[in-house]
């Protein structure tokens, strides 16, 4: 599956991608709860505070 | 932020990865241009559909609401994978779509891009009109050659600042910002300070009688207008090391700026009947107050028209064939067609506005659905990134290159929306008045993808799950 040419350079990209260690990280705690308050919680309020 | 010109350059004309060690935005840097391209005068006409149906109270709060949602949405959707590997949004949705049938996605941004595009360019051609009979300087009638005009010269501006690729993006958005910001305070300043008492006694024009489907309403109008980011996000956040560094850029930076925005459509309908600060202003404060809008206007356009620019370019180039071509050729491709329509068709995009964001929450929703329930959920955050790059037999060569899980919810979805809102009439059914149309689009379109991704795709070995 992987036998097809690439060119070299998004070869050594691909490459140094598939190691873990030099990937992007994901979402903290943090970022869970930032996304959850500004994209959930706080629509909620602010919908409520409009409809009043 | 010291990437070589060349260097970056030579990345976005491939549409390959980045390494984490080209990925130099922090948190400042993308939260600036994220503002920039989010900040455009599509708000003012978002604001004037909502204000023909709530009030300022009404309208600023379901415009918000539905904006962080929708925010919240392609956030999930793109952030995570584009951040994590250093790709674009249609890259993004290879492994959703198959190595073949992400072409779906190439169409739905190119065709989004060039019409939120085409919309921009028309509204600076009228403003650059609108003051210039205004103060004496053209005719009645001048509109005519005017927005063709403005149009050509707004498309060779970006294409000169794109020929440097995303430095460019960022240098300009650089030097916007302040000033997008400062006259959009100042705009909300005007409004509140002489018009405050006329806002707060006016009446939407076209409210249908429902008070909750006109909230709702408002609510679907901010949710669409965030779906749209879809096809830009990917290519802006994929200059980050991580998805930390975009979170609260892409939240905040780029998902408040539209609300906040439209306050000032909304408010300006409400008051005074238009939504295009380059003719209210004037009627406020005379000629300089109109070529300060004007200069507003031309700010915040083009850093909207450039980021969406770069984004359908780097786009194109993963489509066979554009990945040979040169830089500015196929900078080319994303612009003309811009053009030719700013030239010869100047009011379709304009007069069809509600109809164009309701094609957005068509597609889009389902869309950031699927991709939400693929990577987030079935896939654990996890994609296999040589895939996303081989044409022939691989991992997201499904069937002949198509993924029919991702077929059927995009199917679904754009069923469930046509059955709760119109696109055309804006006609509903229920729970359209208490869910929008977008939400459960988006659940629905999800929904579909899990079933038939468990039913068929993976018993049958397809997929890298």
């Amino acid at each position: 599956m992987t036998d097809q040419a690439l060119h070299p350079d998004l070869e050594r990209r691909i490459r140094e991608l598939e190691n873990p260690a030099n990937q992007g990280e994901g979402f903290t705690g943090g970022d869970w709860a930032w996304l959850l308050i500004t994209g959930v919680i706080g629509p909620v309020l602010l919908l409520i505070w409009g409809w009043m | 932020m010291t990437t070589n010109p060349e260097t970056q350059t030579a990345v976005d004309s491939t549409g390959w990865p980045l390494l984490k060690s080209e990925r130099r935005w922090g948190q400042k840097e993308l939260w600036i241009v994220l503002m920039v391209a989010a900040a455009a005068t599509w708000c003012y006409i978002i604001g004037e559909y909502v204000g023909y149906y709530l009030n300022l109270k009404m309208g600023f709060a379901a415009m918000t609401a539905g904006s962080m949602i929708g925010m919240f949405l392609v956030t999930l959707a793109v952030v995570p994978c584009a951040t994590k590997y250093g790709i674009d949004s249609i890259a993004s949705a290879r492994p959703q779509f198959g190595n073949r049938g992400w072409v779906i996605t190439v169409f739905l941004q190119y065709t989004s891009i060039i019409g939120w595009n085409c919309l921009l360019l028309i509204f600076f051609g009228k403003s650059v009109a609108q003051l210039l009979v205004t103060v004496g300087v053209v005719g009645e009638g001048a509109e005519a050659w005017m927005v063709p005009a403005a149009s050509v010269v707004a498309c060779v501006v970006v294409f000169g600042v794109l020929l440097r690729g995303a430095t460019g993006l960022e240098q300009v958005s650089k030097v916007l910002f302040l000033f997008i910001v400062g006259v959009g305070l100042w705009m909300i300043y005007m409004l509140l300070t002489y018009q405050g008492e006329a806002i707060a006694a006016a009446t939407p024009a076209y409210a249908s009688g429902d008070r909750l489907w006109d909230y709702t309403t408002g609510i679907e109008l901010g949710i669409v207008s965030l779906l749209s980011w879809w096809p830009y996000i990917g290519s802006m956040v994929r200059e980050a090391p991580n998805a930390h560094t975009a979170t609260l850029p892409s939240m905040l930076g780029m998902g408040l700026p539209v609300p906040l925005l439209s306050v000032i459509g909304l408010a300006a309908v409400l008051a005074l009947q238009v939504s295009d600060p380059s003719a209210w202003l004037v009627q406020l404060g005379g000629p300089i107050y109109g070529v300060i809008a004007l200069l507003f206007v031309i700010a915040a356009n083009l850093g909207t028209a450039v980021a969406g620019v770069y984004a359908t370019a780097v786009g194109l180039r993963q489509v066979p064939g554009f990945g040979r071509l040169p830089w500015p050729v196929t900078l080319l491709f994303a612009i003309v067609p811009v053009g030719v329509i700013g030239v010869f068709l100047p009011d379709l995009f304009f007069g069809n506005f509600g109809v164009f964001l309701a094609f957005i929450g068509v597609f889009f929703a389902p869309l950031v659905g699927i991709q939400i329930v693929d990577y987030l959920i079935l896939r654990r955050q996890r994609i296999d990134i040589r895939a996303i790059y081989l044409s022939g037999k691989s991992a997201y060569s499904y069937w002949g290159g198509i993924n029919p899980a991702a077929v059927a919810g995009m199917v679904a979805g754009f069923f469930t929306y046509i059955y709760l809102l119109d696109p055309i009439s804006y006609a509903s059914n229920a729970p359209y008045q208490y869910l929008t149309a977008s939400l459960p689009t988006a659940v629905v379109g999800g929904l579909i993808y899990l079933i038939v991704t468990k039913l068929v795709v993976q018993p049958a070995g397809r997929g890298g799950y």
